[in-house]
């Protein structure tokens, strides 16, 4: 005799406690558990999916034939099969994507599976810029997600941006206006090719915008910004500047006193160019190792977590492979010499 | 009128439970009753059996004096959540009263309860094979055909998902 049937929500709910990386592929092999759950049961297996396909990683992981396998399977002999799997693509809210990629044609297989993607699924899209050069491909896939897939997205987090080049402002010219959280990252870093004075002219009429963070980030001009703070600042939640030496000035800190009454503010960092230059150098030491060992999974995954600054994902940092503590070794570099001159 | 003071619950075959209405003080489902109905005498709580109830009574007692803000959204695993030793006794329950408090927790709306639960659901059935998963909850089948396609899936994925 079956058992009481749980509702949809309380077993997302238990879903959500499952402890696993939460990409599409990284379900399929080795299977999750969440992936196991969609094959217990009909109810079961109508709030698993939407969790399996939460979440599409373009990365250097996801190799180009597996992206062309994908794409094939919605032209399946077997019409249900198809037809489950085009179901399924409508459950994607995430996608992340590496640029630029380092298999030739990547950009082409990613742009073609994410045109099957509906203007209105995308809720968060992550975008994380390699040192490398961009092509045509790469602008090309960028403006198949800007803004054309955009259009109820609600979190945009970009890291490393000045690597982006002038692909960047494909992004920053296509800023939907349904953002809600917006983070920028290192828009200047030694491995650019030039300071790119990028257009933030988009940000400034971002007008739900609950949470800004801008770290690293030149060129913003002042008296836009504060026009931004004094319009919209009553919606932010949170504000994070850091390293933004234009607009880290006493007309920003004044303007965030008295217009971002609800705004949880970090105090801006005061930004020391000799304390940078040496981030900047270990910034471009990590990256340079990144670049010849990218397929590596548990040297992406630290050099991720240091990148993010998140300390629960630094935490997981495998200690015991070579190249992890090769990376220690140099980020150990970094806070001595980093610490040394704050501290002073 | 019932006593502002205590809140009597019917269960589905009609066992009555008085208790302080301070223990159901984060029950939304309680609240919402004694805000738009609270002058009846007693809130029926359809689908949920005497020996849930007094489980669930038993838990809302333990932390009826707790101090800690109300959990906004008990499928947040981000926050940080440690086990109190106080409801060890949840944790160590069979199967099926286990999934009978889950739904006991979400008809109740009791947010801490919820996420109890769910945890320890969660912990229960990961790493688990779907049939161990259908031997420990027995739910209804599922039809051959969504078998066969999420194996294909899979398929899909192990054509080279990760760089070796």
């Amino acid at each position: 005799m079956p058992s009481p049937q749980l509702p949809h929500e309380t077993l997302t709910n238990i879903f959500t406690y499952f402890p696993h990386p939460d990409d599409l592929l990284f379900h399929c092999r080795p299977r999750s558990t969440l992936f196991y759950c969609s094959l217990v049961s009909k109810d079961w297996r109508a709030a698993a999916l939407p969790l399996v396909w939460s979440t599409l990683r373009f990365d250097t992981m996801l190799e180009k034939h597996t992206i062309e396998s994908l794409r094939r399977s919605m032209t399946n002999s077997r019409p249900d099969f198809a037809c489950r799997i085009t179901q399924s693509i409508a459950y994607v809210t995430t996608i992340s994507l590496t640029l630029p990629p380092s298999e030739p044609g990547w950009a082409q297989a990613a742009a073609s599976l994410l045109n099957l993607l509906s203007p209105e699924q995308l809720r968060k899209i992550h975008l994380i810029f390699r040192f490398g050069s961009t092509d045509l491909d790469t602008s090309h896939l960028l403006a198949t997600v800007f803004p054309h897939l955009t259009r109820n997205l609600r979190h945009l987090i970009i890291a490393s941006f000045a690597n982006s080049g002038q692909e960047g402002d494909i992004v920053l010219r296509h800023l939907p206006p349904s953002l809600r959280t917006l983070y920028i990252t290192n828009a200047t870093s030694p491995n650019a090719k030039q300071d790119i004075p990028y257009n933030f002219s988009r940000m400034f009429s971002l007008t739900k915008l609950t949470d800004l963070r801008l770290v690293h980030v030149h060129h913003i001009p002042v008296a836009e910004f504060a026009a931004f703070l004094r319009t919209y600042g009553r919606t932010l939640c949170s504000l994070r500047l850091q390293n933004c030496p234009e607009i880290q000035s006493d007309i920003i800190l004044a303007t965030i006193a008295a217009h971002c009454s609800r705004a949880v503010t970090q105090n801006p960092h005061n930004y020391d160019p000799a304390v940078q230059r040496i981030r900047d150098a270990a910034y471009y030491k990590v990256d340079t190792l990144y670049s010849v060992l990218p397929a590596w999974p548990p040297l992406y995954q630290a050099q991720y977590s240091r990148w993010t600054d998140d300390a629960d994902q630094a935490s997981q940092l495998p200690s015991e492979s070579e190249g992890a503590s090769w990376l220690n070794g140099v980020w150990s570099w970094i806070t001595q010499r980093v610490s040394g001159r704050v501290s002073k | 009128m019932s006593d502002p003071a205590n809140i009597t619950l019917v269960t589905m075959d009609g066992t009555t439970f008085t208790v302080p209405s301070a223990y159901l003080h984060r029950s939304k489902l309680v609240q919402d009753w004694l805000r738009s109905e609270g002058d009846k005498q007693a809130m029926e709580v359809k689908h949920v059996t005497p020996f849930v109830l007094q489980g669930v009574l038993n838990f809302c007692e333990i932390h009826a004096e707790d101090t800690s803000e109300p959990l906004a959204d008990p499928a947040d695993p981000t926050k940080p959540f440690e086990a109190d030793p106080r409801d060890d006794a949840f944790r160590g329950m069979p199967d099926d009263q286990l999934l009978q408090f889950t739904m006991a927790a979400d008809i109740l709306q009791i947010p801490e309860l919820v996420r109890l639960t769910a945890q320890e659901m969660a912990s229960r059935i990961d790493g688990k094979s779907p049939d161990q998963i259908r031997a420990m909850f027995n739910p209804d089948d599922l039809a051959e055909e969504d078998v066969d396609s999420d194996n294909e899936m899979g398929e899909v994925g192990e054509e080279g998902a990760i760089s070796k």
